[in-house]
């Protein structure tokens, strides 16, 4: 470690003792309790055609995440897929929440199956003076997997540590590392543990530190004190923003989410839900302008917060409270977005927790049967310490990554306003024809990889695609110069030169030149297979279009303009 | 003796433009770092600022000219989004050499489409208002003031009263087959600029949108 970050990380460093809570393989613990499975019943969660969470039983067959379902299928044939059920997820992790706060007061949920929590001063010190920090640690430890167990019948795996990052960390070794020790104990780990930088599932930020990490490895850069070796110039200027943070965080540095407990400033939305509502739905329905202005009230003063706080009032006037981890890589704290979302989990969690003593990850159930949970009649969401966004100015290498945030953002917008069906983006993959070389993705979602574009694709159609295609292919008439429809046999001969088309309810236009036909054989074994011959022409005035040919009718798939 | 007269007359103005090009060049770069985006060379001649950051320019008659157009920008790496374009040929952005990932797609903002390109105007350098954007004349003057006042650049493929630029293509003219040979392989485009910020008094424009990706 370089004298620099030593400083950096000495200064930072304080003395507080962060303990991480995670549920390994929550979603398929959630999804086997759904389906009535026992644990020796290999099973895995799957999103897709991706297995998002394999049980101990599927991964000690060599199910693993990220593995196509076919894929894990073939490693293990009696694996159970099972489909993924967030809100249960949610459901259910609140209970688990729950247990923790019996133990440990002020956690944060980082996401359902990983929460963190700050270890008392007061509980330490006594522990410290009493027989030393790890058996202090480890009765406490041993407190919360009891609790856990006994509430809801999960196992827990706990790490502490002196930042949320490393606990977390530690929690995926199962081990608790005294605040002192966090810099030694990171600078030991490989540099793939950076993938716990994110805490939210989001898919672009998970994407990027693979992206990140894989270039580390290949760079020679094996463990986090390989990393930390380079000067905090050198990262900053090869590896951007992400690389600066991950660079922080391996030296022990604590990120903001849980640095500063006290909160600084407090900006909030309150309101009434009235008449007092039982259903989230009918909350939400409240709550969705409400995360908008939070999140405008933090762009308007260029600020971000470290924690969400949700509190709901009910009729009988209990408070429901819950804090919520901010990805901190998300620039203005949260979209409004995930704002709602994460007030929508956290109401699913709380409106259903119905009869949780009995039937802890119980998902279904007649919520309004039940005499304990109350009408939401009020309700507030706080930004908790919220400190100055990081400032992006306009860097040395232009607009770009201040612009994408920008354009992320506004497209955040984009897909509120229109729905999850108004925005897209495009990727680029192989195909033969031009609707199969560009992918429509919808915005948010992470395409999956793509077929190969940079190879060879034989028989796909040459020169430049055209320029629009028609949402629906339409039908068109073509005709030889005696007037007959011209026809494509299998043997790929035509009947006669194209002469002159139209369109439905269109003039006749006279053919002026045309090449071709092309075929286009895709998939010929199966029943969906692409069979088609097309022609290009050039009508009287100039216009290019794509034909097609296929089951005795001409479709126009293109124009060239 | 008209006929010459009027050819001398037409080679005097072609010799004028050519200057003015010719001294505008190295302002016209300046401002293109600076202040607007470069366009395609065939039409530097009638617009030697380019495409002015915080103005309307209506692109007319054909999507090789667009698609070109956008190529030129997207070499500066900005984000652009594509509103009300359902139909637009993504295989044939990509091989012009637009850049996907900065590439947002609506395609059918429908009702909301005054709404969507207010907010596509906050946080993307460049907004495409397509055909199926429905816009009302007061919309199009509220919009504008947000495109001078982000500095943004905004192409509509419908008239837009109060544009600073439009840019249409005449005559499209795709070559490369012919009787069952060959292929389609580009198009001359016969384009004409118009409005205040073209050079005044500019013939007919000659260009191939398509030749750029093959150099």
């Amino acid at each position: 470690m370089t004298a620099v970050a030593q400083a950096l990380a000495g200064s930072r460093n304080r003395e507080q003792q962060i303990m991480a809570v995670w549920v390994p393989d929550w979603p398929v613990t959630v999804a086997m309790d759904l389906a009535g499975l026992t644990a020796e019943v290999p099973a895995a969660v799957a999103e897709g055609r991706t297995i998002l969470a394999a049980s101990a039983m599927a991964r000690a067959q060599g199910v693993r995440r990220g593995m196509r379902r076919r894929t894990a299928q073939e490693a293990s044939p009696e694996v159970r897929i099972l489909p993924r059920d967030y809100p249960a997820e949610i459901r259910g992790f609140e209970q688990v929440a729950r247990a923790v706060e019996g133990v440990m007061a002020h956690l944060t949920v980082v996401r359902p199956g990983l929460l963190w929590a700050r270890q008392p001063d007061s509980a330490r010190r006594r522990a410290e003076f009493a027989g030393g920090a790890e058996a202090g640690l480890s009765a406490l430890a041993g407190q919360v997997t009891d609790a856990v167990a006994l509430m809801t019948g999960a196992e827990c795996m706990i790490g502490s540590a002196g930042t949320a990052f490393a606990a977390v960390v530690a929690a995926h070794r199962g081990m608790l590392v005294p605040y002192r020790e966090t810099a030694e104990f990171l600078r030991h780990q490989p540099v793939t543990v950076l993938r716990y930088m994110t805490g939210d599932g989001d898919g672009r930020e998970t994407a990027a530190l693979a992206d990140l990490t894989a270039l580390l490895v290949r760079l020679g850069l094996f463990t986090l004190g390989d990393l930390l070796g380079l000067t905090p110039d050198a990262v900053r200027t090869r590896f951007g923003d992400r690389g600066e943070r991950a660079y922080r965080l391996a030296g022990g540095e604590a990120d903001r989410m849980v640095d500063l407990w006290r909160p600084a400033t407090e900006l909030s939305v309150t309101q009434e839900i009235d008449p007092p509502a039982l259903r989230s739905e009918t909350v939400m329905f409240a709550a969705q302008p409400m995360a908008e202005r939070l999140h405008r009230m933090l762009l308007d003063q260029s600020l971000t917060c470290a924690l969400l706080q949700i509190t709901a009032t009910t009729t009988q006037g209990d408070l429901l409270t819950r804090c919520w981890q901010a990805d901190e890589a998300t620039w203005g704290g949260m979209t409004p977005r995930q704002i709602a979302d994460r007030v929508r989990w956290q109401l699913d969690g709380w409106l259903s927790r119905a009869g949780s003593d009995s039937a802890p990850h119980r998902a279904t159930g007649s919520q309004n049967a039940d005499p304990d949970v109350a009408p939401v009649r009020h309700l507030q969401i706080d930004a908790v310490e919220v400190h100055p966004a990081p400032t992006q100015g306009e860097g040395l290498w232009g607009t770009h990554s201040s612009g994408a945030a920008r354009a992320h953002r506004t497209a955040d917008r984009l897909h509120g306003l229109l729905g999850a069906d108004g925005v897209f983006t495009a990727v680029a993959q192989g195909g033969r024809t031009p609707r199969d070389q560009v992918r429509i993705v919808p915005w948010g979602q992470v395409p999956s990889p793509a077929k190969p574009h940079d190879r060879p694709w034989p028989h796909s159609l040459p020169g430049p695609a055209p320029t629009s295609i028609p949402v629906e292919p339409l039908a068109v008439q073509i005709w030889d110069q005696q007037g007959d429809t011209v026809v494509v046999t299998e043997r790929l001969s035509m009947s006669g030169p194209p002469h002159h088309l139209q369109f439905p309810q269109g003039s006749v236009q006279q053919i002026a030149r045309w090449a071709g036909p092309w075929p286009v054989v895709e998939r010929w074994w199966a029943s969906e297979g692409v069979r088609a011959v097309y022609l290009q022409v050039v009508t009287e005035t100039g216009e290019g279009l794509l034909v097609s040919y296929s089951d005795g009718r001409w479709l126009c798939d293109g124009r060239y303009d | 003796m008209p006929g010459e007269a009027q050819a001398r007359l037409d080679h005097a103005r072609k010799v004028l433009t050519a200057a003015t090009a010719a001294s505008t060049s190295n302002r016209a770069s300046d401002i293109g770092e600076e202040g607007g985006y470069p366009v395609p060379q065939a039409l530097r001649g009638s617009l030697p600022q380019g495409l002015g950051r915080g103005s309307v320019t209506v692109v007319k008659g054909s999507t090789s000219l667009l698609m070109s157009l956008l190529a030129e920008i997207s070499d500066r790496r900005v984000w652009m989004v594509l509103l009300g374009m359902p139909e637009v040929g993504l295989a044939a952005l990509h091989q012009q050499g637009i850049a996907l990932p900065q590439l947002v797609l609506v395609p059918d903002p429908g009702l909301q489409s005054a709404t969507a390109v207010a907010a596509a105007l906050d946080g993307f350098e460049v907004v495409v208002c397509g055909p199926q954007v429905s816009l009302s004349d007061r919309d199009r003057r509220r919009l504008m003031g947000k495109v001078r006042q982000n500095h943004r650049v905004l192409l509509s493929v419908t008239s837009w009263p109060g544009a600073g630029a439009e840019i249409t293509a005449l005559r499209s003219q795709w070559y490369g087959i012919d009787a069952g040979d060959g292929w389609l392989q580009g198009s001359h485009l016969t384009v004409t600029c118009a409005g205040r910020r073209a050079v005044p008094g500019q013939h007919e424009q000659a260009m191939e949108p398509w030749a750029r990706r093959a150099g």
